[in-house]
């Protein structure tokens, strides 16, 4: 079995009970089960883990793996995502140059969060590629911690997102605060909703929300499952 | 027994919010079937957590949508790839080829350092091998994947659809209710196609 974001779970009593009973699969005499759990290392996970016996249960931390081995892995992941955006938009093969992916995976600072983010932003199909690595080179936040180069990644991200560089100045400030609008809108809602909901309940039209979100897909995942739903 | 169904009540405990009318529902089945696991000798310990945690009508209508790892709404989240992660898969599979390991692997690691993609990859590889039993991903803000409620129930329903040990009263009760609709079109087709499970009229998929 694959329990994935065990953290994710809302309650601190039921994810310990939950671990409770999954330990309770080590007593199986005729079925052996393997658990495969995933969490942040979270406190009432880690409390959890404590309670039941040592011998159900294997811990591996992600961050126990050498910075060298991440970093291979975030730079096989930039190349197969930029190999895929270069014949997309028909770029030369020597674009872009091994330097600046060196630096690229030096940013990611072990997240591979940041690399596929920073990948769509970089491949969105009405982009030119090349331009859009540059902003994020040159954004400066070289040598912060993880977190502060996500935080920066981010930034640049919406920046551009919520006032396009071709824009006229009349219409920037326009298009600002409908991005305030109904992105600070998804921001604060607690569950998913689908676009027709969110159009409603902004007493919107469809196309302003379209529009505003269209620039969003690095960072906003745009799901259809039947109805088409917004979360951030 | 009496361990067992301590366990079993635990475990209908969890979430609370349906579980009240899961706890009537297994004593109805129960009381209806007299002891339904008395004759499967060693089977039943494999039904202990959970083919019993809720009976199967219960499991069925109780599944969160979306909660497997090859459902609709994941569809496009990709899976580690190759000669990426390749120490911790070869740990991960030596683990789980290993009878006499612990039953639970536990990988943590902070937000964004790929434990979703590692799950996924972990999940197909055991879904293609036909080791995978149920798979839940949480998902905060998700409705029912954002907290236990129906975490058990969703897992027997689809430990029973994976299972070839499944138990024989639940076959004929699974019979009459058609299976979830969401899983992703990568797998239709193959996974629940009617020749698999010739038996349940209702496994067609859209």
């Amino acid at each position: 079995m694959v329990i994935d974001a065990l953290d994710e779970c809302d309650g601190e009593r039921d994810v310990r009970l939950i671990l409770h009973l999954l330990a309770q699969a080590t007593s199986l005499g005729s079925v052996r089960l393997k658990i495969f759990v995933t969490s942040r290392p979270e406190t009432p996970i880690q409390l959890g883990f404590r309670d039941i016996l040592n011998d159900s249960h294997r811990d591996f931390a992600l961050h126990a793996i050498l910075d060298a081995v991440v970093n291979h892995d975030i730079s096989v992941l930039l190349q197969h995502e930029i190999e895929g955006t270069r014949k997309r938009h028909e770029l030369p093969d020597e674009w872009p140059d091994s330097s600046n992916l060196d630096r690229l995976v030096q940013k990611a600072g072990g997240l591979f969060i940041y690399a596929t983010t920073v990948c769509r932003f970089i491949g969105y199909e009405y982009s030119h590629p090349p331009n859009r690595l540059i902003m994020v080179l040159n954004d400066t936040k070289e040598y912060g911690s993880s977190m502060e180069k996500l935080d920066s990644m981010y930034t640049t991200l919406l920046q551009y997102a919520a006032t396009p560089k071709d824009g006229k100045p009349e219409e920037e400030e326009l298009l600002s605060q409908r991005f305030r609008w109904i992105v600070g809108s998804i921001v604060v809602l607690r569950d998913t909703l689908t676009a027709a909901a969110l159009t409603k309940l902004l007493h919107a039209e469809g196309w302003e929300v379209k529009q505003t979100l269209r620039s969003l897909s690095s960072v906003l995942r745009y799901r259809i499952i039947s109805l088409k739903r917004y979360t951030l | 027994m009496v361990l067992r169904r301590d366990i079993y009540y635990q475990a209908t405990d969890c979430g609370n919010t349906s579980n009240s009318y899961n706890v009537n529902h297994i004593k109805k089945y129960y009381n209806m079937t007299g002891d339904p696991f008395r004759e499967f000798g060693i089977l039943e310990d494999a039904l202990i957590l959970f083919s019993l945690l809720t009976c199967a009508v219960q499991a069925k209508a109780n599944s969160a949508d979306g909660a497997a790892f090859n459902s609709l709404l994941w569809q496009h989240e990709s899976s580690c790839l190759q000669n990426t992660r390749y120490g911790l898969t070869i740990d991960i599979m030596h683990w789980s080829g290993n009878p006499y390991d612990a039953c639970i692997f536990w990988l943590s690691g902070m937000a964004g350092t790929g434990k979703s993609t590692i799950s996924r990859t972990v999940a197909r590889r055991w879904y293609d091998e036909s080791r995978l039993g149920a798979s839940f991903f949480f998902s905060r803000g998700q409705g029912d994947l954002a907290n236990a409620s129906k975490f058990f129930s969703t897992l027997a329903c689809s430990w029973h659809t994976h299972s070839p040990a499944s138990p024989p009263p639940f076959e004929k009760l699974y019979s009459t209710i058609p299976i979830s609709r969401n899983k992703a079109y990568r797998t239709n087709g193959n996974s629940l196609s009617a020749d698999r499970f010739p038996r349940r009229k209702t496994c067609h998929l859209n």
